[in-house]
């Protein structure tokens, strides 16, 4: 009879080993170089999360509340499933038609943007877990094909997150931009096809390997 | 924060917990030990960029296990990533020993659970986290954890048996 600790114990590999921890300092030392780079190149961080945070909490199933102070807009229809505020913000290349009320975001990049609840633990931008994360690349998409609004979207779901895909629109850089975001949360497919036909992709983005 | 203390602190947390974490990853990676390093040097790199937040939260080691377990999740998961295929089957190593045939043997069922499967496994069984503990380094419910580690060692079992008899599981 074996434990399963003790299988797993051995199956680890040795616990002691030689370590040198300067060429991980030197990565580290690299990455607050560039990190540092970037906030001061763009002041991003936070000029996006205050662009996004609105007002209010995150009431993911509050589908009227939070966003009865926007009926003065009929641009974009009131989705479902979360509060969103037909309030439109810039985060790096990438402009959103639509604010999801009580969500920050973490991370603007040339590739994507990751966009997380305020005072989410996981403040890390390239960490995706429960996140809301819009990308762009080249990769043909895939999934089951939804029409809405003349445009074709890709629905695929993945063990614990759904994405959806299109093309982006002629007067954008060729591509496709794509949501990922965590099923169950309270986003819902419809929700995440509007909020992306949202999403305009700007000259400065660039497509993520892949 | 000083750079040089930042650095000195650092240094001494790698030293200290490199192997464990490298050994974290290996299963998580069901014995991808190239995967596996790739994992361990962008938790670190991670861990020294936010290492002032890291110091506050006064629990390095949780920091860096919960930062490696969603590294692997991304990795896995990343939409349209560089990813390879995974597979099922561990790449040919060469066996010395029983106890290399065993690990083999083990990673090679880690190989086959979905990687939250694995994630569980390896939070309750290899670092003895509870249920609340895994969730939350998870990111999901207790009841999300409880039932991902019933599939999962349902799954082991199945694979492992009857080659390795496993001591009741719960």
């Amino acid at each position: 009879m074996n434990d399963l600790n003790t299988l797993l114990e051995r199956a680890a590999g040795p616990a002691a080993t030689p370590v040198d921890a300067h060429a991980d300092l030197a990565r580290g030392h690299r990455a607050l170089a560039r990190t540092r780079r970037r906030r001061a190149a763009a002041g991003l961080l936070g000029v996006a999360a205050a662009g996004v945070v609105g007002v209010g909490v995150v009431r993911f199933t509050d589908s009227d509340g939070d966003i009865a102070a926007d009926h003065t807009s009929t641009r974009h229809p009131k989705v479902t499933g979360i509060s969103f505020l037909a309030q439109p913000f810039v985060a790096g290349p990438y402009t959103f038609d639509q604010t999801p009320v009580g969500w920050e975001v973490q991370g603007a990049y040339p590739q994507g943007v990751t966009i997380a609840p305020v005072g989410f633990p996981d403040q890390e931008p390239l960490s995706f877990v429960g996140k809301l994360v819009i990308m762009f690349d080249g990769n043909p998409p895939h999934g089951e094909q939804v029409e809405l609004d003349g445009r074709t979207f890709w629905v695929g779901h993945g063990e614990d997150t759904t994405t959806i895909a299109t093309r982006t629109l002629a007067d954008e850089p060729a591509g496709v931009v794509s949501i990922q975001y965590p099923s169950g949360s309270g986003w819902t497919r419809d929700t995440m096809l509007t909020f992306l036909a949202g999403v305009h992709v700007g000259p400065g983005a660039e497509q993520g390997v892949g | 924060m000083r750079e040089a203390q930042r650095d000195t602190e650092f240094v001494e947390f790698v030293t200290a917990q490199r192997t464990p974490l490298v050994r974290m990853a290996r299963l998580l990676t069901a014995g991808d030990d190239a995967a596996a390093e790739d994992l361990v040097q962008t938790t670190l790199t991670r861990l020294y960029v936010h290492w002032s937040r890291v110091r506050r939260a006064g629990n390095p080691v949780g920091y860096a296990r919960t930062s490696l377990t969603h590294a692997f999740i991304d990795e896995q998961r990343r939409a349209y990533t560089r990813r390879e295929t995974p597979t099922d089957v561990v790449a040919d190593q060469p066996v010395h020993d029983d106890d290399q045939d065993l690990a083999h043997t083990v990673l090679a069922a880690l190989a086959t659970l979905p990687p939250r499967q694995r994630a569980v496994v390896v939070l309750r069984h290899f670092l003895d986290l509870d249920i609340a503990e895994t969730a939350r380094v998870l990111g999901c419910t207790t009841g999300t954890v409880k039932s991902q580690n019933a599939k999962a060692l349902d799954r082991l079992r199945r694979t492992l048996e009857p080659t390795i008899t496993v001591q009741e599981l719960t």
